[in-house]
């Protein structure tokens, strides 16, 4: 799938296919010598441990162990169909004991079962070797990327860590396409912590099926979009989301995103087009008249002296700008499905004004909001007595701060002097 | 955004001539064309490239045969979802080879790094390296959250990015989806690459069903300030006042037009949400919001019902 943004197109297609594809409660085992050179000792490492595999949205598999007392992830490996046999360890009779076996290496993973209930591990072996051997195929591949090669190696790490200095590498010519991967993923494994480098995204299907109320925190990391720790957040509950409800297989995944996507909000009489209501002379003449609200709230002009335009002109041409209505289109749609009440709250609105709006009550909204403001002209009947509200503290709120380009700055200057 | 996720970006000029200058990239700038005559674009020359933007469909027909030369021609197959501009642009400068153009720390590195590539790998190591995306990226469009997106509909279709770039006396089709670079004619003596390229695109264009205008058609050419420069130290103290005073105009027009990119672009990158609600309170405040909003669902109703009866006179023909 590929897509590039023509005119007023607003899809964005979150090609992944996130979600854990199977999870299993086991601990790592550990192999020692034991009383000759030859015979080897199991011996079982007690962390709780949850061992699960993942497709990435680049389409490889991860086989990752994740530690359930500290929460980090100290093996995600990335695993190419044939290169690994899973196996269950008969030897061992005191619990049941797996073994990751790579074909072309030495390299064994053992792994013991935590899980109480005794079919936990039924068929696992098959189920892990058929998930490892016979990736499921992405439904993000189009023509001329053929669905065999596994596009793409996933996280940044691996290329930037090669990146530095990269001037005379013609030798990295040399290798294939798996040789390449495996040198990345080698990289990768040898450049991080606990943190996985290769974790998926979540879809918005995944998101939805993770925390199908829609929580708060979900829907406020919106705001917060380009923020690491809200979208982390995000993502680590949507994915523990996902894992709860179990194994589910990409191919379904994709189905419920089909259907997701089919999926039409529907058009209640309560629903309005707030492109529609924010724009006109009468919004216009709103604006002008209130234009000290907006200064702050557009674009900081001063930082491009080379344009001529004005604070004041900026604010008055604010509603009549495709990328103001593009916003208020998406504005419109969060209110219409009821999903601008946490978002509201941020700014301040009173709980009345919030539960209208989680109604997708955009009438009912209007009138709690028009209630609230008259309140509140009340109680400061000052002239001109608008109350700043406290849109600037919350921080999630304020303007996403994207790593904005250096645009002819000098080099040593932080990044953070570009905010604000 | 997201880790590994690239965004959609705009097919604007502003952008594509931003996106560049950030990747530290000199000497030529973005230019949209609407037409292919020669009258149309001869001020803009050298061209040194097409970009195509179109509404991709499945099983398009190849027009040109698979470039046999390809040794000689940088091409990144694309393999990452959303990556076609920035895709379409490294395939177009990293084939140019003229004196202007500088293609910058960021972009040298990846081009010696991926020089014994193949086109396929070369498209996975762009798609992973960060600092090609990070500055990609901050073209996209600040949004919600995926949650609070509207579905896509049928509606939003597929587009596309396709570079058309003169290599060696050949003019070449590069599109990261396809498996080769294709040769789409042969530059005869006498002839320049556009006379080439123009009856390529105008076919393709013709094939779009009439009406339809959803495709454009971008330019890399060459830096516009730095061409008029050199015509007026060409031309020196001694010519004709007019034509100095003509190429100051001229001058002064791109400089008027980078400060309304530049606005744009900042347009582009700001969140309006606070402007938004606080637009809200105020119409509110003033007691329009109620009345506003009542308009705004009445005329849905009225639109609602003129469909459907709309609809009821097309079943009775």
């Amino acid at each position: 799938m590929s897509g590039a943004m023509f005119a007023n197109a607003r899809a964005v297609q979150g090609g992944s296919t996130n979600g854990f594809l199977l999870e299993i409660k086991a601990g790592r085992s550990n192999l020692v010598t034991g009383a000759t050179a030859e015979k080897k000792k199991v011996v079982a490492d007690k962390t709780k441990g949850l061992l699960f595999i993942k497709q990435s949205n680049d389409q490889l598999m991860h086989f990752c162990w994740k530690n359930r007392e500290t929460g980090a992830i100290p093996d995600d490996l990335i695993i190419f169909p044939g290169d690994t046999e899973f196996l269950k360890v008969s030897e061992c009779m005191d619990g049941k004991v797996y073994m990751l076996k790579f074909k072309t290496t030495s390299e064994r993973r053992l792994f013991w079962i935590q899980d109480g209930n005794p079919d936990a591990d039924k068929d696992l072996c098959q189920k892990i070797n058929d998930l490892l051997n016979k990736p499921p195929v992405g439904r993000a591949t189009t023509r001329g990327v053929s669905e065999t090669r596994n596009p793409a190696f996933g996280g940044p790490a691996g290329i930037t860590a090669l990146h530095p200095g990269a001037e005379d590498l013609g030798a990295f010519g040399g290798l294939d396409q798996n040789q390449l991967m495996q040198l990345l993923a080698l990289m990768n494994q040898t450049n991080g912590g606990d943190q996985p480098l290769l974790s998926g995204l979540p879809s918005s299907a995944a998101s939805l099926l993770g925390q199908p109320e829609a929580s708060t925190d979900n829907t406020l990391a919106a705001f917060n979009s380009s923020s690491q720790t809200a979208n982390a957040n995000t993502l680590a509950n949507s994915s523990s989301g996902a894992s709860k409800k179990g194994a589910v297989s990409a191919a379904e995944y994709s189905q419920l995103q089909s259907l997701l996507a089919g999926i039409k909000i529907p058009r209640s009489s309560k629903n309005c087009d707030l492109t529609d209501v924010l724009k006109g002379e009468k919004v216009l003449d709103v604006v002008r008249r209130n234009h000290g609200n907006f200064t702050d709230k557009v674009i900081n002009v001063e930082e491009v002296p080379e344009s001529s335009t004005t604070v004041t002109a900026e604010v008055e041409g604010t509603i009549r700008q495709p990328q103001f209505q593009q916003a208020v289109g998406m504005f419109g749609y969060a209110l219409n499905s009821g999903q601008l009440g946490p978002v509201l709250q941020q700014f301040g609105m009173s709980e009345e004004v919030v539960r209208q709006a989680s109604d997708g009550d955009a009438l009912g909204f209007a009138e709690s909001l028009t209630n609230a403001e008259r309140s509140r002209a009340k109680e400061e009947p000052k002239e001109g007595g608008m109350v700043e509200v406290k849109v600037e503290e919350g921080g999630p709120i304020e303007e996403p701060r994207e790593p904005e380009p250096k645009r002819g700055k000098p080099d040593d200057e932080p990044d953070n002097m570009d905010l604000d | 955004m997201d880790e590994g996720q690239w965004c959609l970006i705009e097919s604007d000029p502003g952008v594509f001539t931003d996106l560049i200058r950030n990747f530290g990239v000199t000497g030529v700038q973005i230019e949209e064309l609407y037409s292919l005559d020669d009258e149309a674009c001869s001020h803009l020359k050298p061209i040194h490239g097409l970009i195509f933007l179109f509404k991709w469909r499945a099983g398009d027909e190849p027009m040109g045969q698979p470039a046999k030369d390809t040794d000689q021609i940088y091409f990144a197959q694309q393999v990452i979802t959303n990556a076609c501009a920035t895709q379409a642009i490294i395939n177009l400068l990293f084939n140019v080879n003229h004196e202007d153009v500088k293609l910058g720390q960021i972009l040298s590195d990846f081009k010696s790094f991926t020089k014994d590539f193949t086109p396929a790998d070369r498209g996975l190591v762009l798609g992973n390296s960060e600092q090609i995306r990070t500055v990609h990226n901050s073209y996209g469009r600040t949004q919600l959250y995926e949650v609070l997106q509207p579905p896509p509909t049928k509606d939003d279709d597929i587009y596309h990015f396709v570079a058309y770039v003169p290599i060696k006396g050949k003019v070449y089709e590069l599109d990261g989806m396809r498996e080769s670079p294709l040769e789409v004619g042969v530059i005869t003596d006498g002839q320049e690459w556009m006379d080439v390229v123009r009856p390529v695109i105008n076919q393709r264009i013709a094939k779009f069903s009439q009406g339809e205008i959803h495709f454009n058609l971008l330019a890399m050419v060459k830096d516009r300030k730095m061409k008029l420069q050199e015509q007026l130290e060409i031309l020196g103290d001694a010519a004709d006042p007019t034509e100095i005073a003509h190429l100051h105009e001229e001058l002064n027009a791109e400089h008027e037009k980078d400060a309304r990119q530049k606005l744009e672009n900042k347009r582009r990158r700001h969140n309006y949400i606070p402007f938004i609600v606080e637009l809200l309170r105020v119409l509110a405040k003033e007691e329009l919001l109620v009345p506003l909003v009542k308009e705004s669902i009445e005329k849905r109703r009225v639109e609602e019902i003129a469909k459907k009866q709309i609809k009821t006179e097309m079943k009775m023909e």
